[in-house]
Parts: structure tokens; sequence; C-alpha cells
């Protein structure tokens, strides 16, 4: 990746649209508005340390004492604050999905650096992508199945 | 004060602040608002979505930190969108207590923009004097869809937003884990 804007190919999809006679809209962004919640399901996984597949970081201590820490720590307790830092907006049958978790210090944006122990920089967003895709790749059949549908006409 | 504008019995949660509204209420133009002043503003609300998300992430109680990871704080131009599709986020207390935490939470933004509010007038009467050219914001709506930066009902009403609170209404968080679990 070579940049944090990623695209998915949708030329099947235009095929479809042009093709179809009636377009049922609330089918098309529901199924949308599903592949996102898929997504972002699938990335929280079992919400438990230390992640699968968006890590999550354990941390000990509350307020100005709180500090991240190894994974399996005793008292430690998972972060999170990265996987909340994923957000989704739609309009129509656009969307676009961010993940704006910055840093408690500086607000620095880091979502593109996160990964596992033992795992490269950025292989978590990597990793996101890849299920943003094969989601997507879902909403595009169903998408695809609704317009087919609609090709019968009235 | 913020309160739940999907109802208080309502388990989801969206408590969105509009502030440009709330500029108007102070007679403030938004509509005649040049794009630095624009962009000014903006980034008080980004930096107070910032500080939310910081309070929430200390104060809300976790368990499998399905609720805690579906908050969603942003700036999405002049409305500072605060919500949580989960089907029991407006229900959350902590343990052997009564009060709902959605209710600090909004009490806190509240707070904070009150706390800014001296520097959103001050920016406001800045930048108007002084005509600069689009600049943060401005590339930042490019990336974003009309729904992230335009009208109010589009952003406080968003379509992924709705379709999470049917989603978890429908099947509930619980047996959406299982349900996940066993796909795999």
């Amino acid at each position: 990746m070579s940049d944090t804007l990623l695209s998915v190919d949708v030329s099947g999809l235009q095929e479809a649209i042009d093709s179809a006679r009636n377009i049922d809209w609330t089918e098309l962004t529901d199924a949308l508005a599903e592949g996102l919640i898929n997504f972002d399901d699938k990335l929280r996984g079992d919400g438990q340390p230390p992640g699968n597949p968006w890590p999550i970081g354990m941390i000990k201590g509350y307020g100005p004492d709180k500090r991240y820490v190894k994974q399996g720590t005793p008292g430690g307790r998972g972060s999170g604050r990265s996987l909340k830092g994923w957000k989704a907006r739609q309009r129509g049958i656009s969307a676009v999905v961010f993940n704006d978790a910055r840093d408690k210090l500086g607000g620095t944006f880091y979502a593109q650096h996160v990964r596992l122990s033992g795992d490269d920089p950025g292989q978590a967003a990597k990793d996101a992508f890849k299920i943003f895709e094969e989601e997507m790749a879902k909403v595009i059949d169903k998408m695809a199945e609704s317009l087919a549908g609609d090709l019968g006409g009235d | 004060m913020a309160t739940n504008s999907l109802g208080e019995d309502s388990g989801p949660v969206d408590i969105s602040i509009d502030v440009g509204a709330r500029m108007t209420a102070k007679r403030i133009d938004i509509y005649d608002l040049p794009m630095a002043a624009q962009e000014v503003v903006w980034s008080i609300i980004d930096e107070l979505a910032f500080h939310l998300n910081e309070y929430i992430h200390d104060v809300w109680p976790v368990d499998t930190r399905a609720s805690q990871s579906s908050w969603d704080i942003t700036a999405d131009g002049l409305i500072w969108t605060i919500r949580n599709p989960r089907e029991y986020a407006g229900f959350v207390h902590r343990k052997n207590e009564t009060g709902l935490v959605y209710k600090e939470i909004a009490a806190r933004s509240e707070e904070l923009l009150r706390q800014a509010w001296p520097r959103i007038k001050a920016a406001t009467k800045r930048v108007r004097r002084s005509k600069t050219s689009p600049g943060r914001l401005a590339g930042f709506q490019k990336l974003l869809l009309p729904s992230a930066t335009a009208a109010a009902g589009e952003a406080l009403g968003g379509t992924i937003f709705a379709a999470q609170q049917r989603a978890f209404e429908r099947l509930n968080t619980r047996s959406r884990e299982r349900e996940r679990l066993r796909a795999r």
C-alpha cells in the first residue's frame, strides 16, 4: 500500500447498474451498510487482547499513570484504543472507512503503524484492507444479484 | 445539555452536537463564514472530539469491548458526532451503580464545548478580518463524503449508523459473536 486511501474494483457492478432497468436503491444501500458492519465485526474478532485480527494493546494503571505493558502482564487490561478508531460513513452506495485513532500524547494518528507483536509495522492495516476487499466483494455480488433481479422489469 | 436524540429509553445513543446551529443561535452567521474560519472551528471541534475520546477511554466500563469500540466521535464539518449504535449502549452503567455512563459523556461534551466557546468566537471574529486560502479543512473535506461534511440532517442520521442500529437490534451482540465464531 503506497497510500492510506484504498479502492475496490467495482467495474462489474457498474456494468450491472448500466444494464438494470429498475434499481432498488434501498436494497443496494442496505447491502453496503451490512458489508461495512461485517467489516467492523470481523476486525474486532473476539475483542480480547492481543486482538484477532486487529491488535489490542495491554494497559495498566489509571488516569495519568495509565501506560502500555507487555501482553499477559498481571493486572493488565486490554486497551482497544485503535480499534475504537475505526469509523465508517455512508451515503447511498458510496462509503468511506477510516481510522482516526490518535496518540494520547501529541495526538498523532497512528493506525497505519499498528501491528501485532512479531509482525511488520502496518501489517494490521494491510490485513484490514484484505478484510475490506473481501467484504466489499460480497457486497458487490449482493448488489449485482439485486440488479439482476431488476432486469426482469415490471 | 446534550440528550439522547434517539430517546431516553433507546439502547443506541446519539448525543451529537450541531455546533453550527449553536453558533447560529449565538448570532454567528455560519453561511457567510470564510473557509479559513470554518477550518479553525473545525479544528477546535476536532480537538474536542480527541479529548472526549480520551475521556471515554478512561470512564467507559469494559467487558467485551464491544460497546467501547462502537463509540463514534468525530468532527464532521460543524457537527460534533458523538454516538454509539450498540443496542445496549444507553443502558451501560458501572458495577453497583445505577447512573448511566453515556450521561456523563453528554455532560463532559457540553463542558468541553463551553470551555472552547471563547476560542470559537474569537476565531470567527479574527478570521473574518483576514482572507486566507482554503487549507486543511478543504483538504479533509475532499476525502470525505457529503454526509460527513455537509448538512446537519445527513450527518446526524447517517445511513451507516441507522443500519448498525437496525443490525444490532435484529441480531443482538451475543448472537453476532456466536455466529462470527462459528464462521471461523
